[in-house]
């Protein structure tokens, strides 16, 4: 293990992601350099997503007033990474990425942000931990990625440095990237929890309102992609307008 | 007799010339080359990673090197991203640009630089922008990569092995992240005097 003076906690807000949150967790706990800790919040799955977190963590069910059930908060390890997994009832992803950032802030310096569905290539860590030592004004650390399409081919996808202007008129990254822990006190807020959706979006224009995204040209994470029906399309078309504008609204504030 | 007393001013001076001598071998000058003028052509100045990273390295080469002087040339008048330590010119600037070494940073800014008399245009390519770019014509991305004037210089392997294997082409051996001035000039000043 590569040692540094980092500590990097892993957020993860899950959403009936059973079959893919136990190699997510893994890749993160395991690889070049893992992450410290990890905090998975889970937002009232309806597929076991919470059982199969619990199982890994050994946690048994508990029984309160005759009722009984899985804790609706468990400690561990998995792989000498420490885990904190929580569930809790159904809202935005971004209050479920809030709830974890409150609950994983004590001592961490880089927070990483993972899609559940996705899975980190061992070196995303480090990469991101060398470019925040490099580079003073870095913010954000995305990277390129590779795609596993439902047919089973996977395609390595190119991505252009961030560009304020380019941002701004879409969003080509994912919720796979890193931010420094100075960014929050800056931001005066977490995710926008208003947005059901592209809240990673806004998160990335106000962090680029503050400090740099630094784009890494290597594929440092897998994203596994399942068909998108049109209303899903229509969703984060809609919630990526509405993006867009409250960050034409906050520029014409600065300015005038 | 008296002894010879040391001169020394003369020490210091010749001290002075060998360290000066280093610093301009560090950019593949001597201190017998004339001043040298390199141009960066940016598609605008304004908030990117690669405008930050560039103008960043671009005022610190300012501060630290002697015997280059660095213009800027900026396709789209917007205030910079951070204040900058040498002169910004409009596009209309590389009119009157003569045979010194001239770097892109783009497609567009390929185009503009090869309307130049410069024989040597040095596409640093940042972003695979080739990659989905359907709203510019082919003819125009095979220029900004194939035209004979053209060297192209990647940030990554994995780009330069694209740009190979796309445009059939042999990209420059170096890497240069970053937008790293002092080695892109480096490179430049370099492959000037081998070639």
């Amino acid at each position: 293990m590569i040692k540094d003076n980092e500590k990097v906690t892993v957020i993860i807000a899950t959403h009936n992601d059973a079959s893919t949150i136990k190699r997510a967790v893994e890749s993160v706990s395991k690889g070049i350099r893992p992450a410290d800790r990890i905090v998975v919040g889970d937002n009232d799955s309806t597929d076991n997503t919470y059982g199969v977190l619990c199982d890994m963590l050994g946690a048994k069910p508990i029984e309160i007033e005759g009722k009984s059930g899985l804790p609706p908060q468990v400690d561990g390890k998995i792989n000498d990474t420490q885990i904190m997994i929580f569930r809790k009832r159904k809202s935005t992803t971004a209050h479920t990425i809030n709830m974890a950032l409150q609950m994983g802030h004590q001592g961490t310096t880089i927070f990483g942000f993972m899609d559940p569905s996705s899975y980190y290539a061992p070196d995303k860590i480090t990469n991101a931990i060398q470019v925040f030592g490099q580079h003073g004004s870095a913010a954000c650390v995305v990277s390129d990625c590779d795609n596993h399409h439902p047919d089973g081919t996977v395609e390595r996808v190119f991505r252009q440095s961030f560009d304020m202007q380019r941002l701004l008129s879409s969003f080509e990254y994912d919720r796979n990237f890193l931010v420094r822990i100075q960014l929050f006190p800056k931001l005066q807020s977490g995710f926008n929890e208003q947005l059901s959706d592209m809240e990673h979006y806004d998160f990335l224009i106000r962090a680029a309102e503050i400090g740099l995204i630094y784009h890494v040209p290597a594929p440092l994470h897998h994203n596994v992609l399942v068909e998108q029906d049109a209303s899903d399309a229509a969703r984060i078309e809609h919630s990526s307008e509405i993006v867009r504008q409250l960050a034409i609204k906050r520029r014409e504030q600065t300015n005038g | 007799m008296a002894k010879k007393r040391k001169n020394i001013r003369h020490q210091e001076a010749v001290n002075r010339r060998r360290i000066a001598s280093e610093e301009m071998a560090a950019i593949g000058l001597s201190l017998d080359s004339e001043l040298m003028t390199v141009g960066f052509v940016f598609s605008h100045l304004a908030v990117s990673q690669l405008t930050y990273l560039g103008i960043e390295s671009i005022n610190r080469f300012c501060k630290t090197r002697i015997g280059v002087d660095i213009c800027i040339f900026s396709q789209h008048i917007i205030p910079p991203c951070l204040p900058l330590c040498c002169s910004v010119f409009s596009p209309k600037g590389l009119e009157r640009w003569s045979n010194d070494p001239l770097i892109s940073t783009s497609i567009g800014t390929t185009i503009d630089a090869l309307s130049t008399n410069a024989s040597v245009v040095y596409h640093y390519m940042f972003d695979p922008e080739f990659i989905g770019a359907h709203h510019v014509d082919s003819s125009i991305i095979q220029q900004a990569f194939c035209d004979q004037r053209v060297k192209v210089i990647c940030r990554d392997r994995s780009h330069q092995e694209l740009v190979e294997a796309e445009f059939g082409i042999n990209v420059c051996g170096a890497i240069i992240p970053d937008c790293d001035a002092e080695l892109l000039i480096k490179e430049v000043l370099t492959e000037r005097c081998d070639g």
